[in-house]
């Protein structure tokens, strides 16, 4: 019962990636010639990467904070299972993208859905620190709109093609590992000892 | 003598503040979004970057609509529906309140005149700057989709609605989802589903990308990555786009209302009815 519990905000991220798989189906089965347009895979890509947002929610947040058993011990549950549903879910979208889409890059796609996973994931934590139940709503919709003005917005596209296609571009790694960091130690129960260089 | 109970009365009872009061306070509650105000803050950028080069409207006039429709109209999808679903997050308070959903739905969508007066703005800014500092096509002599190139009657009602009912649009949907479709998750499936349908359906054959709730009424030439020229784009009268965008935002605000109609029940499906002709028709004109 505790398994089913931690697994439910998992829940919902497996719902808006079978969404996100779903949609680009539909979208290869619609489009006259079978070929998705590398733009709309991207918008795909970025909605089923949001979903990490959702892993925080818990609307009994103040009393699980309280319980005996702690929440971070639940997290070390759902967290995974939430990124390992999100992984499926891309490793399925690429074997679609394989026929769907032969020009789409995948590559630098994989690292953004990462960066964008991870970061929308570490925001959820810190505002779940924070005192707010459920920030993966708020969360999502935020990242979902900031990474498509990135995509749709002229200037600001440049400098995300920029960014993403060049062969320097070793910034998606950077913020997988940054933003990570930062959900890790958000994740830390909220009486736990401050993290201290000195013990 | 016996004390007779004092008749418990409904907070729709009491003495109710009038819509316009309502929707005043969630007008300044729209206003005061963060979201609302980012997307501004963009918007205000990109006019100090273009006035600096002195080129507000570029060749691209009409493709650079996309950036108030989306910052203003999608973005407005999602403050409008956490504006409204934080009716529900708040929802032992709101019940105490003397008002009925039905109102304080109306006032929300109210309030969805906010972004279109940002909508207007924006469009006044580009009709003048566009005025002082008109788009220069490369080389001169080439078309462009701009006052003075095109006819003035089509110019205007492609940048209405794809500015101004765009930024109208967007909110007036978020507050009918958030209604009818209050599950976690509904405002990113509506952001998504409303971009890709968009992004996709503009290369749909022959004229149906009309039928799509947004789309580019230019059509440009570009070689080496810039724009050389542009125009009005075949296969949609602007002047009845206008009119089924019109429509569509109406039927926004009469889905959002049904939701708790009550007694005005049979008014908004007469007046969902008559949008609905409208729109079919309007649409159909704009492609034929």
């Amino acid at each position: 019962m505790r398994w089913v519990v931690a697994l439910r905000p998992a829940r919902t991220v497996g719902v808006v990636a079978l969404g996100a798989l779903a949609l680009l189906l539909v979208l290869w089965a619609l489009v006259p010639d079978h070929v998705v347009p590398p733009f709309v895979v991207h918008l795909v890509a970025l909605f089923l990467a949001v979903g990490p947002a959702y892993l925080m929610d818990d609307e009994a947040l103040e009393v699980a904070q309280t319980a005996p058993r702690r929440r971070s011990l639940r997290l070390r549950v759902t967290v995974p299972v939430g990124f390992a549903a999100c992984g499926v879910a891309w490793l399925l979208m690429l074997a679609v993208l394989s026929q769907a889409s032969p020009d789409a890059p995948v590559g630098s796609l994989t690292w953004q859905v990462a960066g964008v996973a991870v970061g929308a994931w570490a925001a959820s934590a810190v505002l779940s620190r924070r005192g707010v139940p459920c920030p993966g709503g708020v969360v999502a919709a935020v990242s979902v709109l900031v990474a498509f003005t990135e995509l749709l917005i002229g200037p600001l596209r440049a400098v995300v093609e920029t960014l993403t296609t060049a062969p320097s571009a070793s910034w998606w790694p950077v913020v997988v590992v940054l933003a990570a960091l930062v959900g890790v130690v958000s994740c830390r129960d909220v009486a736990a000892p401050r993290l201290s260089l000195t013990s | 003598m016996t004390i007779t109970p004092p008749r418990p009365v409904a907070p729709a009872e009491q003495a109710a503040p009038p819509v316009t009061t309502l929707a005043l306070a969630e007008a300044r509650r729209y206003a005061r979004h963060p979201l609302f105000l980012l997307a501004g803050s963009v918007l205000i950028v990109a006019l100090g970057a273009g006035l600096v080069q002195r080129e507000v409207v570029t060749v691209s006039a009409l493709e650079g609509t996309v950036a108030p429709a989306f910052l203003i109209g999608v973005f407005g999808f999602v403050i409008a529906h956490r504006l409204t679903t934080s009716m529900h997050r708040t929802g032992d308070v709101v019940g105490t309140t003397p008002t009925t959903p039905l109102r304080r739905t109306a006032a929300l969508c109210l309030a969805c005149l906010v972004p279109a007066t940002a909508g207007v703005v924006l469009l006044l800014i580009d009709v003048v700057f566009g005025a002082i500092w008109p788009p220069e096509p490369v080389p001169p002599g080439q078309t462009v989709a701009w006052f003075g190139d095109q006819p003035t009657v089509p110019m205007l009602a492609a940048l209405v609605a794809s500015i101004v009912l765009a930024c109208l649009g967007g909110p007036l949907l978020g507050v009918a989802v958030a209604r009818w479709a209050p599950f976690r998750g509904s405002a990113l499936l509506g952001v998504v589903l409303l971009v890709v349908g968009c992004a996709y359906g503009d290369d749909l054959p022959g004229s149906w990308f009309a039928v799509l709730p947004w789309f580019n009424f230019s059509d440009s030439l570009v070689t080496d990555g810039i724009f050389r020229a542009s125009w009005l784009r075949d296969g949609a009268i602007p002047v009845w786009t206008c009119v089924y965008y019109a429509c569509l935002c109406g039927l926004a605000a009469v889905a959002a209302l049904l939701r708790d109609a009550g007694d005005h029940r049979r008014t908004l499906l007469t007046t969902g009815a008559i949008l609905a002709v409208g729109a079919v028709l309007a649409v159909t004109f704009s492609m034929s």
